[in-house]
C-alpha cells in the first residue's frame, strides 16, 4: 500500500510550479502587445453603434474611407 | 543640445533621437525593445510599468521605484535605470526576488509580475523591516487581478530577510558611472524641447527663453498628457535638478521644504512633526508616484482633491514664489484661488512651502474618505488644527476637500464654533454650519448629501479623538 504512494509524484498535495513562472519574472514572457508589428500592419477601430437597439439599414463608408491613411472597406 | 544619457540595466546609454514626450515606458519597449515592462492602466495606478531608478548619492545609488509610463524620457537621464530584464545575472541565475516568486506560485497570468517584482526590488534595497504595514505600503501601488496578494506579499517577506543581492557590490561602481557624465540640461528633437536647468538663475533664463513652457516637478499630473493624451509638449521646463529647490531647512518655528522635494523626501519629516499629515501622505498615490510627486506640484495643480492642501490650509502653511523681480510670501489660501487655479504669474516658481510647527496643545488631524484605502482619490477630506483654551475652542481650523471646486476652509463652522465647549453638545448642528460653507457636488465618488453627512462626521471623529485618552484611529483597526 505504502510503496505506489512513495512512488507517485505530484498529485493531491504537491506544488506544481507553473510552466510560466520563469518568464513571467524575467519578463521574458511573450504577450501580444509584446510583438512587433509589421511596418505595412494596418489597425483596425470598432465603430459601435450609438443606438442600444436598432436596424441597421445600411452603412455609409465614404467619410471613413476619405480620412489619412485608410487602407480600404470591407 | 545635448543627449540624454543613462545606465540601462548598468550598460551606458545615450539618446538624441527620441521625442522628448515619450514616454520612458515607450522608449523601453518600442526604442530599447525591453518589453518585459507593461503597459496596464497608463496612469500611474497598477504598476505594470514599474522600473527601479537609481540615483548617485554619496558614492552609492539610492534605489526607488517608479511608474514609467507617467515619465518622459529625460527624466531618466543621469539614472542607473533597471527594469526586469537586468536583474537576473549573466549566467541565467535569478534574482532572489524573482526566485521567491516563483517559489510562493504568486505569478498566475504574469502580466503585472514585472512591476511587483522592481517594487520588491527596490523594496529589497530599503533596508525597511518585513512587517505587514511596511509590506503593504511598498506593494500598494501594484494591482494584480488574478493570483490574489497572499502570496506575492509572501515572497515580498521572504526576501527582505533575505541575503544581500550582486546589485550592492555593483552599486558605487554604477555611481562612480553616472558622477562622471555631465547630465542633460537642454534636450531638443523636432521641434519639442526639455530643459533640464540646475540653478535658480538657469531656471529663470529657461523660462524667460521660453515664456509659454509648462514646468515639470514631479510629472505624476502632467504625464498623463503625454501617456494618456498623446500631447508633443513644445517645451518642458523640469525642476528636479533646480538644486535652491531641493532643501528641506527645520528652523525654531517651521519647517521649510523646496518646490522640487518629492512626498517620498518629506513624508519622514512629516510623520516626526506632523504624524497625521505622514500618515495621510502615504495614501497619496503609491510609492512609485511618491517618488516623483511634489507637495508644490500638488498646490500648483491646485485641485480640489489635492490631498495635501486642505492640511495645508489647516496648518496654516504658505509658499515662497520666487521670480526674477524678487519674491513673495503667500498663505497657502490665497495661493489657491480657484478650481485649477492659483497667484503663480508668469515667470514665478514655488521655490518652497513653509508649515509652521504646532504650538503645545495644539492638535492637528487629517481624516481621508476614498473607495479604497490605498492609492485612491478623496471622495472627502478634511484637515483640523484646534487650540483650546479652558476646555473651549480658542481656534479650529478646519480645511476640506472635495466639497467644493477647490480645497477650502469652512469658514462658518470655524467662526461658529469659536469659544464653544469642545464638547459633542453643539456638534448636531455641523451639518447646518456645513451647508453654509459648501455646496458639494454629487458625483460616482459619493452624492452631495452623502459628502456633507461625511465632512460632519469627520469632525465628530476629531472631537472624539482629541477628547478621549485612547487613540482612536479606523485606519489602525
Amino acid at each position: 500500500m505504502n510503496e505506489p504512494l512513495a512512488r507517485t509524484r505530484g498529485g493531491v498535495h504537491a506544488a506544481v510550479r507553473h510552466d510560466s513562472a520563469v518568464g513571467h519574472v524575467t519578463g521574458a514572457a511573450r504577450y501580444l502587445d509584446d510583438v512587433p508589428s509589421e511596418p505595412s500592419t494596418l489597425e483596425a477601430a470598432l465603430v459601435l453603434s450609438p443606438h442600444p437597439h436598432a436596424r441597421i439599414c445600411r452603412i455609409d463608408l465614404s467619410p471613413a474611407l476619405a480620412a489619412p491613411g485608410v487602407g480600404g472597406g470591407p | 543640445m545635448t543627449a540624454v544619457q543613462f545606465l540601462l540595466n548598468g550598460k551606458p546609454c545615450s539618446e538624441d533621437s527620441a521625442p522628448p514626450s515619450m514616454t520612458v515606458l515607450d522608449w523601453l519597449r518600442t526604442r530599447a525593445r525591453l518589453t518585459g515592462t507593461k503597459e496596464g492602466c497608463a496612469e500611474g495606478d497598477c504598476g505594470a510599468c514599474t522600473i527601479v531608478l537609481g540615483r548617485e548619492v554619496d558614492g552609492s545609488l539610492r534605489f526607488q521605484a517608479v511608474n514609467s509610463c507617467l515619465m518622459m524620457l529625460p527624466q531618466i537621464d543621469n539614472r542607473a535605470v533597471f527594469t526586469v530584464e537586468g536583474l537576473a545575472a549573466a549566467d541565467g541565475a535569478l534574482h532572489p526576488v524573482q526566485q521567491a516568486m516563483i517559489d510562493t506560485d504568486a505569478t498566475q497570468c504574469g502580466f503585472c509580475t514585472p512591476g511587483f517584482v522592481m517594487a520588491m526590488f527596490a523594496f529589497h534595497h530599503g533596508g525597511e523591516p518585513a512587517d505587514s504595514a511596511t509590506v503593504h505600503e511598498a506593494l500598494a501601488g501594484n494591482l494584480c487581478r488574478c493570483t490574489g496578494y497572499r502570496s506575492i506579499v509572501e515572497a515580498c517577506r521572504r526576501v527582505a530577510q533575505g541575503p544581500a543581492d550582486r546589485f550592492v557590490a555593483e552599486a558605487p561602481v554604477l555611481a562612480e558611472k553616472l558622477a562622471s557624465v555631465p547630465p542633460c540640461t537642454d534636450y531638443r528633437c523636432g521641434t519639442q524641447t526639455f530643459l533640464m536647468p540646475r540653478s535658480l538663475d538657469a531656471l529663470f533664463a529657461a523660462m524667460e527663453q521660453h515664456p509659454s513652457a509648462i514646468l515639470l516637478a514631479g510629472g505624476t499630473d502632467l504625464g498623463l498628457r503625454v501617456s494618456k493624451d498623446r500631447e508633443a509638449l513644445p517645451a518642458v521646463i523640469a525642476l528636479e535638478g533646480v538644486r535652491e529647490l531641493r532643501h528641506v531647512t527645520t528652523g525654531a518655528d517651521a519647517i521649510e521644504f523646496g518646490g522640487a522635494v518629492t512626498y517620498s523626501e518629506i513624508l519622514p519629516h512629516l510623520d516626526r512633526y506632523f504624524p497625521s499629515f505622514g500618515a495621510l501622505v502615504r495614501r497619496i498615490g503609491s510609492r512609485q508616484i511618491r517618488n516623483l510627486g511634489t507637495v508644490a506640484g500638488n498646490l500648483a495643480t491646485a485641485s480640489p482633491i489635492g490631498d495635501s492642501i486642505p492640511c495645508l490650509l489647516a496648518l496654516d502653511a504658505s509658499v515662497k514664489l520666487m521670480s526674477r523681480a524678487g519674491e513673495r510670501v503667500l498663505p497657502v489660501e490665497a495661493f489657491i484661488t480657484g478650481y485649477r487655479k492659483t497667484a503663480l504669474a508668469a515667470g514665478e516658481v514655488i521655490a518652497a512651502v513653509r508649515i509652521p510647527f504646532l504650538a503645545a496643545g495644539r492638535k492637528f488631524s487629517v481624516y481621508k474618505l476614498s473607495k479604497r484605502f490605498d492609492q485612491d482619490i478623496s471622495t472627502v477630506i478634511a484637515a483640523f488644527r484646534l487650540e483650546r483654551l479652558g476646555g473651549k475652542v480658542q481656534e479650529l481650523r478646519a480645511a476640506y476637500g472635495g466639497m467644493a471646486a477647490r480645497a477650502m476652509r469652512a469658514v462658518a463652522l470655524e467662526t461658529a464654533v469659536k469659544g464653544r465647549p469642545w464638547e459633542p453638545a453643539w456638534l448636531p448642528d455641523i451639518e447646518t454650519l456645513l451647508a453654509r460653507d459648501f455646496t458639494p457636488i454629487g458625483d460616482h465618488r459619493g452624492g452631495a448629501a452623502y459628502r456633507l453627512r461625511a465632512a460632519a462626521g469627520l469632525l465628530r471623529r476629531f472631537q472624539f479623538e482629541t477628547s478621549s485618552n485612547v487613540p482612536v484611529r479606523v485606519e489602525a483597526l
